[in-house]
């Protein structure tokens, strides 16, 4: 064996062979790199685009055999949806609910919120979707990422890349998607609407909420026990204040070991037979139907409610019931401000917004309880 | 799946999402209505017993409470003051709501 020999078996073994005899693998790196600029550069969703991209990229890059070894093991998290349940209990132990106590007809926004999850539904059966994977797609219009990873890894796993790439897309073109639709669904007088100060809430409130919300929920949607649960498990350790270290682990460590786990695994799912379809153009096309048809129910309720209460709920925090916990109450607080500079809906905002997390974790109960999950 | 059959689906999925919620609206109404009960029993014997004189009684703050007056001396919009208190908590690792600003003072 002489020395070209030895180079030529090298370059024979190499990943750059690989490249050769599958150029589909090639447009997914590039595709990764892509998302990673996305991620780095234009900074939607840093914390999970970083590692979905990546773990696109290591998947994708030939004869490496990594995803039948580590990212295999990792990938069984997503698979038993073991991840996206954890990241709900970070999630829970962030939240405040005290908005949501304080007001809780902000419940009616988060609901009409999940509006998105049903057209996108409809409209993906009527592309030729299988009911599986319509319904998971239609969970993207819930603009929360591990319910949407949840339901996708149970009923869609072709799809859960897409999937999950579409929904933290949208999430973060947030501030771009909903601000026309606010202004196109409400008119300046509504818009100007400055809300009175909620009441307060007392610490037993919040307490006795979480446990409420785990034993009525659960019992009328069994399915929605593995992300109502360890959301309102989060917020209890939060609100007790007795478990100050649960609550920073599940806040801080725990978390930032999930997603990064999650991330790697989904971004790994991405594989180019799969990916690289029509389908995936169309579930991504369906995800921005579904967050827009979303922002317009929840807006719609929040005209509703409006117009029930005398004027005295600015329309503009409805379409904060999309979850996307707290940029879309960001929003709402933004466009308030625009209309009238003494506005300041944030914490009003934030009532739907909790709300749309509750609403979408039991929009995609039912859909896994209807479709078997 | 045929097209009545996807719509009685989704109409019915939107319809138990809108009845969850609503429930929780009424357990959130059943929860303050009794924590206020309680809260109002506890009041009640101890409301003839004054330890304190009316001009000394300390008002009662809600640790989970947002909200109050504030004196802004100078000239400072709404949100340099809410720079400066979110700094401020930020700064001395105390949330915000367990912290009261009587006033804010610009410094020239």
């Amino acid at each position: 064996m002489n020395i070209l020999e030895i180079l030529l078996k090298i370059f024979q073994e190499s990943g750059f062979a690989g490249l050769v005899a599958d150029p589909r693998s090639l447009v997914m790196i590039l595709l990764a790199c892509f998302l990673l600029y996305l991620g780095i550069h234009k900074k939607y969703e840093p914390l999970l685009m970083i590692p979905i991209a990546f773990g696109m990229l290591l998947a994708n890059l030939p004869r490496t055999g990594i995803t039948e070894g580590l990212i295999h093991y990792l990938s069984l998290g997503v698979e038993y949806g073991i991840y996206p349940s954890l990241v709900f209990l970070g999630t829970g132990a962030m939240t405040d609910f005290g908005p949501l106590i304080a007001n809780p007809s902000s419940l009616l926004m988060g609901a009409g919120a999940q509006f998105g999850i049903f057209t996108a539904f409809l409209m993906a059966l009527a592309l030729g979707f299988d009911p599986k994977v319509a319904a998971a797609i239609g969970v993207i219009g819930g603009a929360d990422g591990p319910t949407a990873i949840l339901t996708a890894s149970k009923l869609a796993m072709d799809y859960l890349p897409a999937i999950a790439i579409a929904a933290y897309s949208y999430m973060a073109l947030i501030p771009m998607i909903q601000p026309p639709l606010m202004r196109l669904m409400t008119t300046k007088k509504e818009r100007e609407t400055v809300m009175k100060q909620a009441r307060t809430v007392t610490k037993t409130e919040r307490v006795i909420f979480p446990i409420a919300v785990t034993i009525f929920v659960i019992l009328l949607i069994p399915d929605t026990a593995p992300l109502v649960g360890m959301l309102m498990f989060g917020n209890l350790l939060k609100e007790t204040g007795l478990t100050d270290r649960l609550s920073d682990t599940a806040q801080n460590a725990l978390t930032n070991i999930v997603i990064i786990f999650l991330g790697i695994s989904v971004g790994a799912k991405a594989a180019a037979a799969t990916f690289l379809t029509l389908r995936t153009i169309e579930i991504i096309i369906l995800g921005l139907i579904a967050f827009s048809f979303s922002t317009i129910g929840g807006l719609l309720l929040g005209k509703i409610m409006y117009r029930v209460t005398g004027g005295k709920v600015n329309p503009l925090i409805g379409s904060a019931g999309v979850s996307a916990v707290p940029m879309a109450a960001r929003v709402s607080q933004m466009e308030g401000q625009r209309a009238n500079p003494k506005n300041y809906l944030l914490m009003h905002a934030m009532g739907p917004n909790v709300a749309g997390v509750i609403g979408s974790a039991v929009a995609a109960g039912f859909m896994l309880k209807i479709f078997g999950g | 799946m045929g097209i009545g059959q996807a719509l009685i689906i989704a109409a019915s999925g939107f319809l138990t999402v809108f009845l969850m919620l609503v429930l929780l609206w009424v357990i959130i109404g059943v929860i303050n209505k009794v924590v206020s009960g309680f809260a109002a029993k506890e009041a009640a014997p101890a409301a003839p017993v004054k330890t304190m004189p009316e001009e000394e009684a300390v008002p009662v703050r809600d640790l989970n409470a947002y909200g109050g007056e504030l004196a802004v001396y100078g000239d400072m919009d709404d949100k340099t003051i809410a720079c400066i208190m979110a700094i401020v908590s930020d700064e001395t690792k105390i949330p915000l709501n367990q912290l009261i600003f009587r006033s804010i003072r610009e410094v020239q």
